[in-house]
């Protein structure tokens, strides 16, 4: 297990400098010169010698694969640059933000797995009935509502019309929109994805035999069901967080929610570099790190893997 | 299928939403709470986005100077005809020869940290916005600059060549004065002598700001003498537009900016003010790349300009909140005047466009193909979007192109360095407390180098910065004369971004001034 865990680590280390790398000579392909953005509409009558010297100040004036070989130089003593627009560490401003972000992809995850697995459960249960078309019509709706949308329904329903809940904050109330409207629409694929394994196990030979055995339906399901299956739902788990974290770009900014989406989004916009990276890097770490965890859970969880 | 007892099933499920629940409420409780400040002395202000920084020598960005101008203050100040008064400094003067500008300081001004706000801290600000370290954005905005000393209470500013928009750029947010202790070694701190002083910011959320107790007021247009009325000011960021509306109907925030739509449902509506920043000095216009064949001929510039229909842009792209204008300077600068520029520019006549057209060899059956280049921002989309439709008219074949700031300008500046390849119209903006902005859209290079390399405007644009009085405004007439009959630039509307604020109607006292800057000196609560 040691020997696996740290082949993952090398790995994952070997992941992520490739994401920084390949991010950071990408981006440059992209249109936009951070430069010409700093200047802006109310810039100054900056001359051309002046722009060439914020080039130098911001290290553009390098070749790309030098900035990014100076980049990664830096993250491997610690230091992910500063912010071109606030000048302000990126490492910093990212991590104050990103507990912001891990609270509301945690709190959709428990939405989208607390809704979606039972429903997915219970249509497999029902496999093949009215209930199972009826439950899995809703995840198809579930999958389809953007967001977008169903964040502004729910803030104009639970904040305008009924006052129930704030617009936009930081408190604990100000996360329970955002979690909802994340976590239903990825409840919908954890449903889908519950069912299709959970069908899967119910025809196993196992279940035959547990229920030849005598065993109540209550304990057929929770013994010999539920273990099988939650290899499915860490899977679940892993591929849905991944997505949560995405999905969080549009939903922190409709809830005004303070997260690292928000900085993510406006750092594309404004072409800023070294914050793009460090997100990149941060996201691309979280995604590794919850991905290790899963395997190791595999384990823990079905004695039948091993990894040495 | 097995049969089980539905009701089992059902309570295992129960069993599974009520421990999600629990899990949702610890999930939630660990986030943290906010700062909760006492309504009525609270100005909460929502925005779509929040300032890039808060060093006035470094960002750009109408954005950051509204808070900006809440924080520090300007050497001079503008009214709102746009003449110069006192500021930080209580006089200027000028020598003959336009080179050595005097400011004489005011005695007494105190930063928010006690420091004092001295000519040594002007002349701090003036060299800073000169370091090559530095590397601001504004460093030519203030003029050719050979140096600034300190006599007494006096800063001198010398100057190589004449410029004389120099005091109306002082008196607006292009010039702020920062206090030098905002600087700590690699720290930076906002230390201003303004209105409010800062208390603390959380990027992408909010900027907190307090009154300061001993802030004396010399702004001709603020009427409030001392310390703002009301004591606490939140910059709070609600990126989205309905949000921010609905945070305004449920009293959440006290302004906020409205999108286009709600703004002209909130000015129907007699519960809620509406705010247009009449002193915008922002000028939105079309330009084209005049090097790329047909535009390298004036008629097919000025067929453009016919073809646009600048009132149908301000009356429904901007729901009639912005205005049609005519000048390339922007309403309420120096040498703006609608009704010399009707005469030199082009309105809406699209059998002309079509005529003009037709004698460079363009018509329905062959009609001028160009890209059309805009930014995105409420109402510039739906503006140019309509002009697609009126080019069509006039046989001009327009594939639209809406971009955010960076990729739009990419794409004007590759545009622009061209001389053959397909033509490009764009939409853009412009704004500043002076005419004297047009050398940075149209001098060499230009703005996304869009520069016009005719000697004789080059020389006009040189020549308008000697000169004071009527003959400058003579001058930046016959700059906006060149630009106006030569096509170059065809002005549509004014204001056009981040311009508007609405409030309850329990509110008063509110109001902006130059450069779209909202003022919260005056504000009360009913």
């Amino acid at each position: 297990m040691t020997n696996y865990i740290i082949r993952r680590l090398v790995i994952a280390f070997i992941t992520l400098m490739l994401s920084v790398i390949g991010v950071g000579l990408l981006i440059h392909i992209v249109p936009g010169d951070p430069v010409m953005v700093m200047l802006g509409k109310n810039g100054g009558s900056a001359t051309p010698e002046q722009i060439e010297n914020m080039r130098r100040v911001l290290g553009l004036d390098k070749p790309v694969w030098l900035q990014t070989l100076n980049y990664v130089k830096g993250v491997l003593s610690g230091d992910m640059g500063q912010s071109m627009f606030t000048d302000q560490p990126v490492g910093k401003t990212l991590f104050n933000v990103l507990p912001a972000t891990l609270a509301l992809a945690f709190s959709a995850m428990v939405v989208a797995v607390g809704v979606g697995l039972p429903l997915g459960f219970f249509a497999a249960y029902k496999h093949n009935t009215w209930v199972d078309n009826i439950l899995m019509l809703v995840a198809v709706l579930g999958v389809s509502i953007p967001q977008f949308w169903l964040g502004l329904i729910l803030l104009l329903f639970f904040s305008l019309t009924l006052g129930w809940l704030p617009v936009a904050g930081d408190d604990y109330r100000s996360l329970i929109l955002p979690a909802i409207t994340l976590g239903v629409t990825f409840s919908a694929i954890v449903a889908r994805m519950t069912r299709s394994s959970m069908i899967e196990v119910f025809s196993e030979d196992f279940m035959r035999t547990a229920r030849a055995k005598g065993l109540t339906e209550t304990i057929v399901l929770r013994r010999h069901a539920l273990k099988p299956s939650l290899i499915a739902v860490i899977t679940i788990v892993g591929v849905v967080f991944g997505y949560l974290m995405g999905g969080a770009v549009v939903v922190e900014n409709v809830f005004s929610w303070n997260g690292i989406g928000r900085l993510a989004l406006e750092a594309v916009l404004r072409r800023d570099y070294p914050m793009i990276q460090g997100f990149i890097l941060i996201f691309a770490s979280v995604i590794v790190i919850v991905s290790i965890l899963m395997d190791l859970t595999y384990a823990w969880l079905d004695p039948r893997i091993t990894y040495d | 299928m097995v049969d089980v007892p539905n009701q089992r099933l059902t309570k295992t499920i129960a069993q599974t939403g009520i421990a999600v629940g629990i899990a949702v409420g610890i999930a939630v409780g660990t986030v943290w709470s906010g700062v909760v400040m006492a309504a009525g002395d609270t100005i909460t202000y929502a925005r779509p986005q929040d300032s890039e920084g808060l060093d006035a020598h470094k960002v750009t960005t109408t954005i950051s100077f509204q808070v900006m101008q809440q924080i520090y203050s300007t050497l001079l100040t503008l009214d709102d005809k746009g003449k110069v008064h006192p500021g930080l400094a209580e006089s200027y003067s000028v020598s003959d020869d336009g080179l050595t500008y005097r400011f004489t300081i005011r005695d007494g001004v105190m930063c928010h940290d006690g420091t004092k706000m001295d000519a040594a801290a002007v002349k701090w600000n003036l060299d800073r916005v000169q370091s090559p370290d530095i590397a601001s954005p504004f460093a030519s905005s203030y003029g050719n600059v050979a140096g600034t000393t300190v006599e007494g209470r006096d800063v001198v500013y010398q100057l190589n060549e004449p410029f004389s928009p120099l005091p109306n750029i002082f008196g607006g947010v292009l010039a702020i004065m920062m206090c030098p202790s905002s600087i700590q070694g690699d720290d930076f701190t906002p230390v201003g002598s303004g209105p409010y002083k800062f208390v603390s910011w959380e990027r992408n959320k909010q900027i907190v700001l307090e009154a300061f107790d001993e802030y004396v007021n010399v702004h001709p247009l603020v009427k409030n003498p001392g310390a703002p009325h009301v004591k606490n000011l939140i910059i709070k960021v609600i990126p989205e537009g309905v949000a921010r509306m609905a945070a305004l109907k449920t009293g959440e925030v006290d302004f906020a900016e409205p999108s286009l739509p709600d703004a002209a449902d909130l000015d129907a509506d007699p519960n809620y003010k509406v705010y247009t920043a009449p002193l915008s000095g922002q000028q939105g216009y079309t330009g084209m790349t005049y090097r790329i064949p047909p535009f390298d001929d004036v008629r097919a510039r000025r067929a453009v300009g016919y073809a646009i229909d600048r009132n149908a842009c301000a009356d429904y792209g901007f729901q009639g909140l912005s205005k049609a204008t005519h000048c390339p300077i922007a309403p309420g600068l120096p040498g703006e005047d609608q009704e010399l520029c009707k005469q030199w520019g082009t309105s809406y006549d699209p059998d002309k466009a079509r005529s003009l057209l037709a004698e460079l060899g363009y018509g329905p059956d062959n009609p001028l193909k160009v890209a059309f280049e805009t930014a995105q921002l409420q109402g510039w989309d739906e503006c140019a979007t309509i002009m697609q439709q009126q080019f069509k008219e006039s046989y001009i074949d327009a594939d639209l192109r809406i971009n955010e700031w960076a990729a739009w300008t990419e794409a004007a500046v590759e545009a622009n360095s061209r001389t053959s390849g397909l033509p490009m119209i764009w939409n853009v903006g412009m704004s500043g407390t002076d005419g004297d902005y047009l050398v940075f859209l149209w001098g060499m290079p230009g703005a996304q180098g869009a520069g016009i390399d005719v000697p004789e405007f080059q020389q006009m644009l040189v020549d308008q910065r000697a000169l004071t009085g009527e003959a400058r405004i003579a001058k930046l007439h016959e700059v906006q004369k060149f630009l106006l009959e030569g096509g170059y630039e065809i002005p549509l509307f004014s204001p056009g971004w981040f311009w508007l604020s609405a409030s309850k109607a329990n509110v008063d006292g509110f109001f902006q001034v130059q450069v779209a800057m909202p003022v919260f000196n005056d504000v009360t609560f009913n």
